[in-house]
């Protein structure tokens, strides 16, 4: 049971380190679309600024161009950001189980009960989906990636990243299932204390 | 058998959602799980085709599309770093300063902060935790009834839910598919009646209950004069700039609502830095609960497109508006199953849950019956709220039992919530009575236009829209001065 624990021990750093990932684009959200929100409103102002600024050779002149024709790859890299945040962020959310339950039953039975349907719900529920997810998904971004589909929008990023996210994040939480998988089985059998007990997440 | 299962898919289906929620793993396996499950046996018995299937997709990559959806980090990350800003106490000390004297002073300040916290945020907990850690100890100290200080801090905190930029009502609005903008404009209505209705509710126990929110005596009052000014101009000013750079650019149309968030958390992080009580460690743990959340709320919507696809596909859609349009008393009798229903279901499922799993399958058959969307939103809003403030699981009665002194009985946080959502029921009721209240905000704005076509042409031919103005502007100021 130690080299399964071992197992289920390098996939929660797996998603740890993918959790992290996602934990920043939450920063990088923020940062990029209030620049978006203020160079798009305050972008004649910003103009006569770099006018002053020009006569010190600091204009930026440069990037406001540059956001003029990118604005929609400003919002695409959003959009790419927000798959990142939830798909990447997903497996390490089931690894601390922060996914919500209905907990009339689950929070009313035992400890050992709960064991058994976090072990068949992974089983019967998790892999299955996340399996199924792949398997629809995965064509997708090949198709998308193979033809250079671009965003709907004049001066969009590609579609492919974030038509990637969605099967690399399925791959990713079905691989954290394993691990609780694990965790489970090693509960039953030898004892193992899980680490995080489910508690309702708070908005 | 198997006829039976074919003409009866779609409550079957509905039950084996019930049943696989309840199992208790985590819901958003639960929903996909079902939804794949009723969708093989669908194709197996000819139901549905098997490249219907190859829908998921697009619905998936649509919500993750969703630009709207990208406010949800936003708004939930302002609440963590606004929860640490320093903001709460400043409004707090101001406004319990200013009317600590008045008997159930304590009380007002509370609702009033949460009502202006409410407008800054989206999200419950900040208000919650901030009014209560500061609000809680002085007002058991100056001999407040315990029940009522625990209910009055819940209930002001779940104001949140109801007032723009409510995260609520943008996933409503989402859901419905009514813009962002008409949801906040038809919530004003409600949420100001809210606070009045509040209000009202500690006015009246100062009149029969004196001795359970008694005025504070003349020596508790520290600040005055240009102090006290001061204080509550410290609070208030943020306040104000933070209103308009979330709600504000929303309602003048400059800023999106993921824009505005996103304006709002700057905005959040320069006020706290600025009161220097924010350092990397806290906004670090902002954004790490905030990525959890995200991914969790998310996922929820990810296996409720799945469930729903599926869902329609069997002609879940057909089954349920014909059983919620024939109920008797038509408009109302819908209006009034919908809200009881709701508030019950609020007992053991997540507001996000109902929001992606119900909203979905009422919206149609709302609009089929006429109803407002706007208003039929609000109105949920509204309901949803009492969700945070019931026993066992209301958000509210949670915070506030982490951060209440240990010798308050969790007994009297639940019995202390009762009377208030009572008065968000009333609110509810009132709503589904008066829909002015949420439609009026909405009228006036398209009313507008309309008024405006309506006296320009009498001032092309006489000038007779002339008269009207003047006298309004002479008689207003002098009735303002004495």
């Amino acid at each position: 049971m130690d080299g399964w624990l071992r197992v289920a021990d390098a996939i929660d750093r797996i998603s740890r380190f993918f959790g992290l990932v996602a934990a920043a684009a939450v920063l990088a959200v923020t940062v990029i679309a209030s620049l978006d929100a203020i160079v798009s409103y305050f972008i004649a102002p910003l103009d006569r600024f770099d006018q002053v600024l020009r006569d010190w050779g600091l204009g930026i002149g440069w990037a406001l161009d540059w956001y003029r024709g990118h604005a929609n790859s400003v919002n695409d890299l959003l959009l790419v950001l927000f798959a990142v945040m939830v798909m990447i962020g997903a497996p390490w959310t089931l690894k601390v189980n922060e996914h919500v339950r209905v907990d009339l039953l689950y929070t009313n039975v035992g400890e050992r009960t709960r064991i058994w349907i976090d072990l068949l719900g992974g089983f019967v529920f998790l892999l299955p989906i996340c399996v199924i997810m792949i398997w629809f998904t995965w064509p997708w971004f090949v198709d998308s990636w193979i033809s250079g589909e671009m965003g709907n929008n004049a001066g969009g990023l590609p579609r492919w990243p974030s038509k990637l996210m969605l099967p690399v994040g399925f791959a990713l939480v079905a691989l954290q299932g394993v691990s609780e998988i694990i965790k489970c089985v090693a509960a039953l059998r030898v004892g193992y204390v899980r680490p995080h007990a489910y508690v309702k997440p708070v908005q | 058998m198997i006829d039976f299962v074919t003409d009866n898919m779609a409550p079957l289906m509905f039950g084996g959602l019930i049943l696989f929620m309840l199992i208790g793993f985590p819901a958003a396996f639960s929903l996909s799980a079902v939804g794949l499950f009723f969708g093989f046996i669908a194709i197996e018995l000819g139901l549905i085709a098997p490249v219907y299937l190859g829908n998921l997709t697009f619905q998936i990559n649509s919500v993750l599309t969703n630009d709207l959806l990208l406010a949800i980090p936003l708004f939930t990350f302002m609440g963590a770093i606004l929860e640490k800003s320093g903001l709460a106490e400043d409004l707090l000390e101001g406004f319990g300063q200013l009317f600590g004297t008045v008997r159930g002073g304590l009380s007002y300040a509370v609702v009033l902060v949460g009502a202006v916290l409410g407008a800054i945020t989206g999200t419950v907990a900040a208000s919650v935790i901030a009014i209560g850690l500061i609000s809680l100890p002085i007002m058991l100290r100056y001999g407040y009834n315990v029940r009522h200080a625990t209910g009055v801090v819940a209930a002001s905190g779940t104001i949140t839910q109801l007032i723009p930029p409510a995260l609520v009502l943008v996933v409503l609005a989402d859901q419905l598919g009514v813009p962002v903008g008409d949801m906040y404009l038809g919530a004003i209505g409600p949420s100001l009646v809210q606070v009045a209705l509040f209000m009202l509710w500690v006015f009246i126990l100062t009149i029969v209950r004196p001795s359970y929110l008694p005025a504070l005596p003349p020596e508790a009052r520290t600040l005055r004069g240009w102090a006290l000014i001061w204080k509550c101009v410290r609070g208030m000013v943020p306040s104000l700039i933070l209103i308009f750079l979330v709600l504000g650019t929303i309602l003048l149309g400059i800023a999106t609502p993921t824009k505005a968030g996103a304006l709002g958390v700057t905005g959040a992080i320069l006020l706290a830095v600025f009161n220097g009580r924010l350092n990397w460690a806290q906004v670090w743990d902002g954004m790490k609960s905030t990525m959890r959340l995200t991914a969790m709320v998310v996922f929820i919507l990810l296996g409720a497109r799945v469930f729903s696809l599926i869902f329609q596909g069997v002609g879940g859609g057909h089954w349920l508006e014909e059983l919620l349009s024939g109920l008797p008393g038509g408009v109302v009798g819908f209006l009034i199953f919908v809200n009881i229903f709701v508030f019950f279901l609020a007992f053991f499922l997540d507001f996000f849950e109902i929001a992606f799993i119900v909203v979905p399958l009422l919206a149609p058959v709302a609009e089929s019956l006429g109803i407002n969307l706007v208003w039929f939103g609000v109105l949920l809003g509204a309901n949803m709220q009492t969700s945070f403030m019931h026993p066992p699981f209301g958000f509210a009665l949670f915070y506030l039992r982490g951060i209440a002194p240990p010798e308050i009985r969790s007994a009297d946080i639940y019995w202390g919530a009762v009377p208030w959502l009572f008065l968000q029921l009333i609110l509810v009721g009132l709503l589904i009575a008066f829909p002015e209240m949420s439609t009026y905000w909405l009228d006036a704005a398209t009313d507008v236009d309309l008024d405006t076509i309506q006296i320009e042409v009498p001032q092309a031919g006489g000038g007779g829209g002339l008269t009207a103005p003047p006298s309004f502007d002479l008689s207003a100021p002098p009735s303002i001065t004495p």
